[in-house]
């Protein structure tokens, strides 16, 4: 169970890198909200991991604190820095004309 | 031909990410996979380190008063003679009876421990079954005539003083470090969870030691049968679940089973080293302070609840001992820190616990003993006065366990160290030195809110019942559960 855990988790981070990168190269974020999206991620992933461990060690309280502190904690970073951090400066008609100029 | 080019160059159209090509797309994601394992590794690395342990501690620091232990002082050792306790010192029972305003006699209590029929089983913990874990649990010492080891008596059967079986050939270890990997590992097949090596230092050995059949005190000189150099100190588990249910009776199946195991292990490593062609004698609670030689060999650090606390499994284990004149040169084991005597400092979680009121509520540790009536002439003859950590009541403690009629284990469950063998908790603890006293008591108060320790000062039936289910699934035991609390 523990190694289907981690190979799961594997395969949830790969997705969340390939998604930061394809946000990265679309919107072209500030240098300074990567670290602050990154360590979100990286936090929602910690709380994933956690409950999953804790619903196996038969502690489901754990688990659903573990989800809600780390990987809560995670996601209000996320909308914070996108909403404080990443939107004033978006551009969304802007973006929109790239997509289809690259076709 | 044609076509197909043009076909395909369409569908590449239709598939390209805005202002990106596939191959830079992949590039970046692929060198950003990298980048996170990279950065994965230097964690775990970190992590592994940390849990290592610091060096830079000083280890069991002791003042000027500091003397070793007469073994007569022990609270389980005067309790169980008649002579010490009925005898030689009488005035130390009537004392905290008086203090305490109890009819309460140390010996006598002893008598009918843990054999008052008085089973009731509509009260959780306290049934019939609750009782027999127990007594089956301590089963195996009571066949080898052994149990005493536990009330500190030495040379009981299975922890023999005799080196009679001593190979005459001596086995040529190679070195030192190889001696100690051979010990460890035979120690790790026969049960332990951790095994380290002290050299001897007689400051934490009994002495005089006390014989409690023959009620008479041994010398180390003159009575023990070789001049020791080394002293393995080996953990063994207890059940994470049982624990919970301190402290009622079902919880002594943890303790009884933690002695059973100690008991056999450490016979067994003594017995491994006689074959080899050296000297060894083990040891249960008997011979000297099994904290003290633990903090000694780096097993762990002494907690606020008396008890060491081992990295990864708290106080839940037990603690034995195999003496032996085996040099292990320079590959003894030091004392380390991980910052558990400074996380004591901040948490009270297994004091708040405690049912006796034995533990102590101290901001900091101190060289003697700050509990009520530590002032009271002698009162503090069972404490070892001298060296600087938290002082318990052991007398109040033994109080309880006699009329509880089972001994406790709340400030082992309750525990903020003490948590299931899973990577989480490690995490925690790699974290734990770095972490500044807020974040420490943020963590006492969290433990409990995540569902772990959360004691009262009676047993919750809930635990009791999932102890009592804990073994639904072993036929195939697909969780991989052990005794340890792992499911891997
Ligand atoms: S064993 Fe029980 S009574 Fe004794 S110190 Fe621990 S919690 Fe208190
Ligand atoms: S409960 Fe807290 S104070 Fe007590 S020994 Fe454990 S960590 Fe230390």
């Amino acid at each position: 169970m523990e190694a289907l855990q981690w190979f799961s988790l594997g395969i949830i981070s790969m997705l969340a890198i390939n998604v930061m990168v394809y946000v990265h190269r679309v919107i072209d974020l500030k240098w300074y909200t990567l670290p602050l999206l990154f360590g979100g991620v990286v936090d929602i992933l910690v709380g994933v991991a956690w409950c999953w461990s804790s619903f196996l060690e038969g502690y489901p309280q754990s688990g659903a604190m573990g989800l809600s502190l780390f990987s809560g904690s995670g996601l209000v970073v996320i909308i914070m820095t996108w909403r404080h951090l990443v939107a004033p400066g978006l551009n969304i008609p802007m973006i929109l004309q790239d997509a289809k100029s690259a076709r | 031909m044609t076509n197909q080019v043009e076909n395909h160059k369409e569908l590449e159209a239709e598939d390209e990410l805005p202002n990106m090509s596939r191959r830079s797309f992949f590039k970046r994601t692929a060198a950003a996979g990298g980048a996170a394992i990279l950065g994965g590794g230097a964690v775990l690395g970190a992590s592994k380190t940390s849990l290592q342990g610091s060096l830079n501690t000083p280890g069991i620091v002791v003042d000027e008063n500091f003397k070793p232990k007469d073994q007569r002082d022990v609270m389980l050792c005067h309790a169980t003679s008649y002579h010490l306790s009925q005898v030689r010192n009488p005035e130390r029972g009537a004392q905290y009876a008086r203090l305490q305003k109890k009819d309460f006699n140390f010996n006598r209590a002893l008598q009918t421990f843990e054999n008052r029929d008085h089973f009731d089983n509509n009260k959780p913990g306290y049934g019939q079954a609750d009782r027999a874990i127990g007594h089956a649990a301590w089963y195996p010492l009571v066949v080898a005539k052994s149990r005493a080891a536990a009330f500190t008596q030495p040379n009981t059967p299975m922890h023999s003083w005799s080196q009679a079986d001593i190979h005459e050939e001596q086995f040529d270890w190679g070195s030192g470090k190889r001696a100690a990997d051979m010990i460890r590992s035979t120690g790790r097949l026969f049960g332990a969870v951790r095994v380290g090596i002290a050299k001897f230092d007689k400051r934490f050995v009994y002495d005089p030691l006390y014989d409690l059949v023959e009620e008479r005190t041994l010398s180390w000189e003159k009575d023990f049968p070789f001049k020791p150099k080394s002293v393995i100190v080996i953990a063994t588990p207890m059940d994470y679940d049982n624990v919970a249910t301190a402290p009622s009776w079902t919880a002594e199946g943890a303790t009884g089973n933690g002695y059973s195991d100690m008991s056999k292990i450490a016979c067994q490593i003594a017995k491994f080293i006689r074959g080899c062609g050296y000297n060894a004698v083990g040891a249960g609670n008997d011979l000297a302070s099994s904290v003290a030689y633990a903090i000694q060999a780096g097993l762990g650090e002494g907690g606020r609840n008396g008890s060491v606390i081992v990295p990864g499994m708290g106080p839940r284990v037990r603690l034995c001992k195999v003496f032996t004149n085996i040099d292990f040169e320079d590959a003894y084991d030091q004392p380390r820190t991980w910052g558990i005597t400074e996380f004591c400092k901040s948490c009270k979680k297994c004091a708040d616990a405690c049912p006796s009121g034995a533990i102590s509520q101290d901001d900091d540790t101190s060289f003697a003993p700050t509990y009520e009536f530590s002032d009271e002439p002698d009162y503090t003859w069972n404490n070892h006065i001298g060296i600087k950590k938290f002082y318990s009541d052991a007398k109040k403690c033994f109080n309880f366990w006699m009329d509880n009629d089972t001994s406790c284990l709340n400030c082992v469950a309750s525990c903020t160290f003490n948590e299931p063998d899973f990577w989480h908790h490690w995490m925690i603890m790699a974290v734990n030195p770095y972490m500044p006293k807020f974040v420490h008591s943020l963590m006492a108060e969290g433990h409990p809110a995540f569902g772990y320790g959360g004691q009262s000062r009676d047993p919750i039936p809930a635990k009791v019942e999932k102890f009592w289910v804990s073994g639904e699934d072993m036929r195939t035991n697909t969780s991989m559960k052990n005794n340890i609390g792992t499911a891997g």
